[in-house]
């Protein structure tokens, strides 16, 4: 990969990237700290890394990471606590959307892992695999746990209203 | 297997995950039309699919980014290093030299050593160089050539005017002969050189046949060497009167090894030949650095190459001078041996 290739990947994976970080830590500033370190890796290792295969690389680098960085740090932040932090750069949720957030924030981290991969980054089932280290199989299944999980969450909340 | 009440939910997975064909779509719509209890479910599944936030941006981006790569920090180092030393020695030479050169004029074509001249140049020019290489008075390049001219200077050399012309060209061959006999020099003369200095120095021999078919010096140098061996003891006496800087006059320099990898004019065009030149004009300059500051050679002028015209017709001169040139950038230096003198 050469330099215009990684400043190229800059572009376009970097929010994309730090989405899914998001998404799944709902810390922006952790968040960015995991981008860095992602293009800080692929940087070095850019002499091994096609610019094609950049993109998972990157998203590859950040799940393992932010495996590293829940564990350490066991921080669950809600969404109404980063609406505090005045460095979100979120739109605040309502309605469905807030229901299903906040739904999945309950979800076990590789649950919201594989959905997050599957729905924002459109990645088939063997491509989250080699992601997360799952065969397709577990990644099918946690998928429909996480997908279960979700539509009785959005079933109560429903239900509330 | 169709759909029914025990699979629907794995069915309707593969229907939000878009993994059913068109006809199991099918399927599930009248399967859900048939189960309205289900519908409520199948929209809240639907629902599941998650859409990411387009306005959650990484904003410093140019903070990730990365500039072209750029050469080591050793390369830059060393190759800064190596070009400001070249630089400094080369633009620092003829300014401390400068203070020499405003020391008279040397006499011009004090006499030779018979071995010198015939060993050193085979195409009988003995006193080739003698005119210009009085040691320790540096002179410019471009006056070289003007100083072999005995009429200039009558007074340095009265014996070289007794001599006619049609008498040098047809004496000279003999007296190159005759000089041989006669090598015996007074104990300041330099040492001769070899024949090994000549093939080391493919353009003074070039500049020396050029001498040949040039009238004037071949007639003065010609008329000295002639002037030298006929009166010999005169020459003698004339020398031991001279003061011992005056004495070593004749040129025995050796063509200095490095002389002859002449820099190629062009600037490299890329960064392993820079640095290779910039390394051997270093090497060079250094060499010749050493030379100069223990009075084994002396730096004429540093002359730009736009006026290469010019600096090429004074070329022959000053090779037969026995002055060498090499080419720095846009420069090409002027350089020559002080001739060495016994002590």
């Amino acid at each position: 990969m050469t330099v215009q290739e990684y400043n190229r990947s800059v572009d376009e994976h970097a929010d994309a990237l730090y989405r899914y970080i998001v998404a799944q830590l709902r810390h922006p500033e952790d968040a960015r700290d995991l981008v860095q370190n992602a293009f800080e890796v692929l940087w070095r290792k850019r002499e091994e890394v096609n610019a094609e295969k950049a993109r998972p690389y990157l998203f590859t680098v950040a799940y393992r990471d932010m495996i590293d960085h829940i564990r350490k740090q066991k921080r669950i932040t809600l969404v109404e606590e980063m609406a505090e932090d005045g460095r979100s750069t979120h739109i605040p949720y309502t309605g469905a959307r807030e229901a299903l957030e906040k739904a999945l924030g309950t979800l076990p981290e590789v649950q919201k892992t594989v959905v997050l991969l599957r729905d924002y980054e459109g990645y088939d089932y063997r491509e989250i695999g080699n992601i997360t280290g799952l065969s397709e199989a577990q990644v099918k299944v946690y998928i429909f746990r996480a997908r279960k999980a979700l539509q009785e969450r959005i079933g109560n909340v429903q239900n509330l209203i | 297997m169709d759909i029914n009440r025990e699979n629907y939910e794995s069915w309707f997975l593969d229907y939000i995950e878009g993994s059913l064909t068109a006809g199991q779509i099918s399927q599930v719509h009248h399967f859900v039309s048939e189960n309205p209890d289900l519908q409520k479910e199948f929209s809240e599944w639907k629902q599941t699919l998650l859409k990411p936030d387009l306005t959650v941006v990484f904003h410093d981006k140019e903070s990730l980014k990365r500039r072209r790569r750029i050469l080591p920090i050793g390369w830059v180092q060393g190759l800064g290093a190596v070009a400001a030393v070249g630089l400094l020695v080369l633009l620092a030479l003829p300014l401390v030299r400068q203070s020499a050169s405003d020391m008279p004029v040397a006499p011009v074509a004090e006499a030779t050593t018979p071995d010198t001249a015939t060993q050193s140049m085979p195409l009988s020019d003995p006193v080739s160089g003698e005119g210009l290489s009085s040691p320790g008075q540096p002179q410019v390049a471009f006056q070289a050539k003007p100083q072999h001219n005995t009429a200039t200077q009558p007074t340095q050399l009265p014996l070289a005017q007794e001599i006619s012309p049609e008498k040098i060209q047809k004496q000279a061959p003999d007296s190159r002969g005759a000089q041989k006999p006669g090598a015996t020099v007074h104990p300041g003369s330099p040492q001769p050189a070899t024949n090994a200095s000549l093939a080391q120095s493919p353009r003074l021999a070039t500049g020396s046949s050029n001498t040949m078919s040039t009238p004037d010096p071949v007639q003065t140098r010609s008329a000295q060497s002639l002037d030298g061996a006929a009166t010999a003891d005169g020459l003698l006496a004339q020398a031991n009167e001279r003061p011992a800087s005056q004495e070593a006059s004749a040129s025995t320099a050796l063509v200095p090894g490095f002389f002859r990898n002449k820099i190629n004019d062009r600037l490299p065009m890329d960064i392993g030949s820079l640095l290779t030149a910039t390394q051997t004009v270093t090497q060079n300059a250094t060499r010749s650095l050493a030379g100069f500051m223990s009075g084994e050679s002396e730096w004429l002028a540093v002359v730009p190459r736009i006026s290469e015209p010019e600096a090429q017709r004074n070329t022959e001169s000053m090779e037969e001078a026995r002055v060498f040139r090499f080419s720095v950038g846009g420069f090409k230096v002027y350089h020559r041996k002080t001739p060495k003198t016994d002590s």
